[in-house]
């Protein structure tokens, strides 16, 4: 190596160590996008594990599972969990358009969470007034989390699944601070129930 | 005679009274809309200036239980709303304005703390760079001409050899 090769080592050296020295006044001043901004929401079954979910359900019965919401929005976020329910024939959020299901909400849950954290509470349900009349089933109550909400809900006999199905869903929504409104997150998780006598 | 009719009228005032006094103190429907709507709309703001603190390098954990209580309280509402219990709506919707009640002056307050608190720590940071730099050049400097001197030495210093070709 000759003086010149030396020089070219110095100079690159030195202004490696020059934006070492500056990095943590960078990272105030330059934004950095800090990866990808999403929220998570998901039910987990009785024993807080994706199995077990229930599935056969009856009158009068308690039934408990677990919902929970994960922000990795990149700051706290005020979040919004409406509990639904559906027969087969009623309209589940469209994923595709973002648009959430036009069914009114029972129950519903406002969560604080802050970025990185996750929350998770129990949700139990019990059905009662429910009768069966030839090919339908007829689910008049629908209690959730202790209140009682008036569903009077109709599912027909569906012959290639062999049951009377409704389904419980749960949709996302999180609160747009420059809309100063809701707006569906385009998140929606539900369990399916076969309503049995 | 006349106690018996006083006891009749005494009856039935009461009887006037109970049936007029649901009407009177009752929380009618559109009561319980406006107290939900203004828990609503308080929550909110606190939750803005929250998000505002954060943003400024605050610490928001406290204020976010309080968002938190104020939340429950108002599901509750809504809870009690649909089930057609409006004095239950209002009850549980003031209980949630009250506990963000002061929060957004507090989040003020904390947010021109971590403001000042961060404005400290850049120029601290902003010192530390300019001192660290300014010795990186300096030692480069005196490094690159102790490094020169000794290489020019070094050179000065070598003889030339007689090297005999191989042919």
């Amino acid at each position: 190596m000759n003086l010149e090769d030396y020089r070219t080592v110095f100079a690159v050296s030195c202004l490696i160590l020059i934006l070492v020295a500056s990095a943590p006044t960078l990272s105030l001043v330059l934004p950095f996008s800090g990866g990808e901004r999403f929220s998570e929401l998901w039910i987990l079954g009785p024993n807080h594990m994706a199995e077990d979910y229930p599935f056969n359900v009856v009158n009068n019965t308690v039934y408990n599972v677990f919902l929970g919401i994960g922000n990795h929005m990149g700051s706290s976020a005020y979040y919004m969990v409406y509990v639904k329910f559906r027969n087969q024939s009623e309209p589940l959020p469209n994923a595709t358009a973002g648009m959430s299901s036009s069914l009114l909400p029972l129950y519903e849950c406002r969560v604080f969470l802050r970025d990185g954290k996750t929350w998770e509470a129990p949700l139990t349900f019990s059905f009662s007034g429910v009768s069966f009349f030839e090919n339908q089933s007829f689910v008049e109550s629908l209690v959730v989390n202790d209140v009682v909400f008036s569903v009077g809900k109709l599912a027909l006999w569906d012959g290639g699944n062999n049951g009377f199905y409704y389904q419980v869903f749960v949709e996302l929504w999180i609160y747009n601070a420059g809309f100063d409104a809701f707006e569906f997150h385009n998140r929606f998780v539900g369990i399916w129930l076969n309503m049995t006598g | 005679m006349v106690k018996c009719n006083s006891f009749i009228c005494f009856v039935v005032f009461i009887l006037i009274f109970s049936w007029f006094a649901h009407a009177c103190f009752a929380v009618e429907k559109a009561d319980a809309e406006e107290a939900l709507i203004d828990a609503e709309n308080i929550l909110s703001s606190a939750y803005v200036a929250v998000l505002e603190v954060e943003k400024s390098g605050g610490n928001v954990s406290g204020l976010l239980v309080k968002l938190d209580s104020g939340g429950h309280f108002l599901v509750e509402a809504q809870m009690c709303y649909r089930n057609g219990d409006f004095d239950g709506a209002v009850y549980y919707a003031d209980l949630s304005v009250l506990n963000v009640t002061g929060l957004v002056e507090e989040a003020g307050q904390l947010k021109a703390l971590a403001v000042s608190g961060c404005n400290e720590r850049f120029f601290q940071m902003v010192a530390a760079s300019g001192v660290a730099i300014v010795v990186i050049v300096l030692g480069s400097v005196v490094g690159w001409r102790i490094f020169k001197r000794r290489y020019f030495e070094k050179v000065l210093k070598m003889k030339p050899e007689v090297v005999k070709r191989e042919s």
